[in-house]
């Protein structure tokens, strides 16, 4: 039976989302996109600089891809969603990812101002995917907010450190019945391949493709690990016995005394 | 969505089949689990896991150390109206049996409360039948703050309430509600209960979303089994029980697994279940819920009860009488005849030489 | 008028944020422009008349963010 993963109004062949920062070539970018399988790419927006000539992004991504882009540079609720207003300008679709950052030494998420953005955005039609600190209280008011996904960082962005925060983490894909995005921090195939046995629906993994050497085989390697990883979270674990010691049984009783 | 509408999805005879189908394979996958399904719970349930039973004990009672410690909390029932409008025909209570009807006045149920606060319990758990124009609810909240002046901590297992209702007795003092639906197998329960307010089978399985809406601290849920398979009626309580967590994710929840034993009526219950499904049965509680409460009564033997304190029993209750007024006078009839007959002291001296602490106050609201 | 935080002068009367951005070398269709505040919708770019007074901030999607 097909795995679809459906989100945010989409139905997607490929759990691993990628993004466009760090590159050391924007012109990487569309060979990244085949060979990573991915199928959704997350973007910033930014100023335009009218001293350079620089190019546009937007002319390196494949028109196959769903754009994603991000609030980065917010600091509040306010500024996301003044943000994610101009980013549906563009025309290119109404996902947003809400990333609000006012922790600049590590650039961790603030879970309050995004479940704010959230509440907002998700009112006027857009498909919401909050970037956050892994906290189930947050992540529930994040679903009732109206998210279309939760997105909990793996470790704080751009350390490559990997799935730091398993154990919340964990606890969100239990606990809550959207998708959950492992985000930020994954920094080896083998990290993104766990995060899917573990139970998450996706992984968006930037820094650990762009800053490799090789960024094209990086992402072929990364899409290969989602793969396997959600294939084998599909299959289920084999079972293990824990043998039970003898000495003492704890249900050696029944059998004994009356019924 | 209410809890109704979540029991209208579930099939019992599919479940019924579910279960019994389950092999061994299904309970090897379920003990290596990292967390515990509904699907890992129906083996549990299965007649294949009778063989894992020391299995399922172990990783219950590591689950139990880790949540609980070694730690039993007493309580013990005041019975203070058994005036009952409803034939359940199983129950004691039962408005065509022929007993002696008795409510306490104000004075007796002070007079109760004094001499169980002098065994040192700080819970108690107080129970009506259903005669809501005998027990009215100002009855019971004035018990309830009489109640307030010995113990922390009140349960209430009365005949249901609606919304409004309950927020009083959680005013009044009451901060958890016991009520069991019997059976969650809706054409048993219609036969079950001929007459009475009890036959409104939603009702009753809406009382405990409805207190936790009121604020109700803690709700506990329970199955007389026997009534109904006692696997099927298990899956369906511990679905309820999960239900409640995932809603009311504030509340403190806690199953029971009252067992049928002879009574006045004489009810022959339909379903046998004996010692090692009760332990089946309590561990895959413990497994699928490792956080919820798990309460033995009285109905059970002083062996059995003795027994299964490492499987996961979190409250015991203690120096127990199931007829009205029987702290302090003689023994009138009761709901259910007791088993385990030993007073609070017996209790705490039977805990600590096991090992185990028995804790008289949980919490206290101030 | 103000364009992303830096002063700048109307480089002519009746101008139309669509003549603006010919004027900077920009291509309309690769920006997002939001005036005085509001989001201005792609569609209205030749209609929408400058003031001195306006405060432009023209943005486009760049590579980045997280």
């Amino acid at each position: 039976m097909e795995d679809c993963f459906e989100i945010g109004g989409k139905t997607l062949a490929s759990r691993l989302l990628i993004g466009t920062g760090k590159y050391p070539a924007d012109g990487m970018i569309p060979d990244v996109c085949g060979a990573s399988g991915s199928q959704v790419i997350t973007v910033a927006l930014r100023r335009v600089d009218f001293a350079s000539e620089t190019d546009n992004v937007m002319k390196h991504i494949p028109d196959h891809m769903v754009l994603l882009p991000n609030t980065s540079g917010a600091r509040n609720a306010e500024e996301a969603v003044r943000i994610a207003r101009l980013a549906r300008a563009a025309g290119c679709g109404d996902w947003i990812k809400i990333e609000v950052i006012s922790d600049q030494r590590y650039l961790l998420p603030d879970n309050l101002e995004t479940t704010k953005a959230t509440e907002v955005l998700a009112k006027e039609g857009f498909q919401v995917f909050p970037y956050m600190n892994p906290d189930l209280m947050d992540a529930r008011r994040m679903v009732d907010a109206g998210a279309a996904a939760v997105m909990p960082l793996g470790a704080p962005i751009g350390t490559n450190r990997g799935l730091r925060t398993r154990e919340m983490t964990q606890i969100l894909i239990d606990e809550i019945s959207l998708p959950i995005i492992v985000d930020a921090g994954i920094g080896k195939p083998s990290q993104a391949c766990e995060a899917m046995e573990m139970g998450a629906a996706a992984c968006l993994v930037n820094t650990a493709i762009a800053s490799s050497s090789d960024p094209v085989s990086m992402g072929r390697a990364f899409g290969q690990a989602v793969t396997a990883g959600r294939a084998a979270y599909l299959a289920g674990p084999g079972a293990t016995r824990t043998l039970a010691s003898a000495s003492s049984p704890l249900t050696g009783f029944l059998g004994q005394g009356r019924a | 969505m209410g809890f109704f509408d979540f029991w209208k999805t579930l099939d019992p005879e599919t479940i019924l089949a579910r279960i019994e189908a389950s092999t061994e394979g299904d309970v090897l996958a379920a003990l290596a689990a990292r967390k515990c399904t509904s699907e890992n719970l129906m083996a549990y349930l299965s007649p294949a896991a009778a063989p894992f039973i020391e299995e399922m004990a172990r990783k219950a009672h590591d689950e139990t150390l880790r949540h609980f410690g070694r730690q039993v909390l007493l309580f013990t029932p005041i019975y203070i109206s058994n005036h009952c409008v409803n034939q359940c025909v199983y129950c004691g209570f039962n408005a065509r049996n022929r007993i002696h009807r008795r409510q306490l006045t104000l004075e007796e149920v002070a007079t109760e409360a004094e001499a169980i606060a002098e065994t040192g319990l700080k819970h108690i758990l107080l129970l009506t039948g259903e005669a809501p124009g005998v027990a009215t609810q100002e009855y019971i909240e004035e018990s309830l703050a009489l109640l307030s002046k010995h113990f922390t901590s009140i349960g209430i297992e009365i005949y249901p309430v609606d919304e409004e209702g309950y927020t009083r007795f959680v005013a009044a003092g009451a901060d958890s509600l016991t009520v069991y639906q019997e059976t969650y197998n809706a054409g048993l329960y219609e036969t079950l209960h001929p007459a009475g307010p009890k036959r409104d089978f939603r009702f009753r399985l809406e009382a405990p979303e409805r207190a936790a809406r009121a604020k109700m601290r803690g709700v506990n849920l329970g199955g007389l089994l026997g009534l109904d398979n006692w696997r099927r009626e298990s899956f369906f309580t511990a679905m309820h029980a999960n239900w409640v967590m995932d809603t009311f994710p504030e509340v403190e929840l806690g199953i029971s697994l009252p067992r049928m034993r002879p009574h006045a009526g004489g009810y022959e219950p339909a379903f046998v279940v004996d010692d090692a499904n009760m332990v089946q049965i309590m561990t895959a509680f413990r497994l699928f819920l490792p956080r919820a409460g798990i309460t033995m009564s009285t109905r059970e033997s002083a062996f059995f009860r003795d027994n299964v304190l490492p499987l996961g029993v979190t409250r015991m209750s203690a120096g127990v009488h199931t007829s009205v007024g029987s702290h302090t006078e003689e023994e009138g009839s009761g709901q259910f005849d007791i088993s385990d007959e030993r007073s609070v002291a017996e209790m705490a001296a039977n805990l600590s030489a096991r090992g185990y602490q028995p804790v008289y106050q949980d919490w206290r609201m101030v | 008028m103000m364009v992303n935080g830096s002063e700048e002068r109307l480089p002519g009367v009746d101008m139309t944020l669509d003549a603006f951005l010919k004027h900077k070398g920009i291509e309309a269709g690769s920006v997002v422009v939001e005036r005085n505040g509001d989001v201005v919708e792609r569609s209205r770019f030749g209609a929408v008349l400058l003031d001195e007074a306006d405060q432009l901030e023209i943005l486009r999607f760049v590579g980045g963010g997280a």
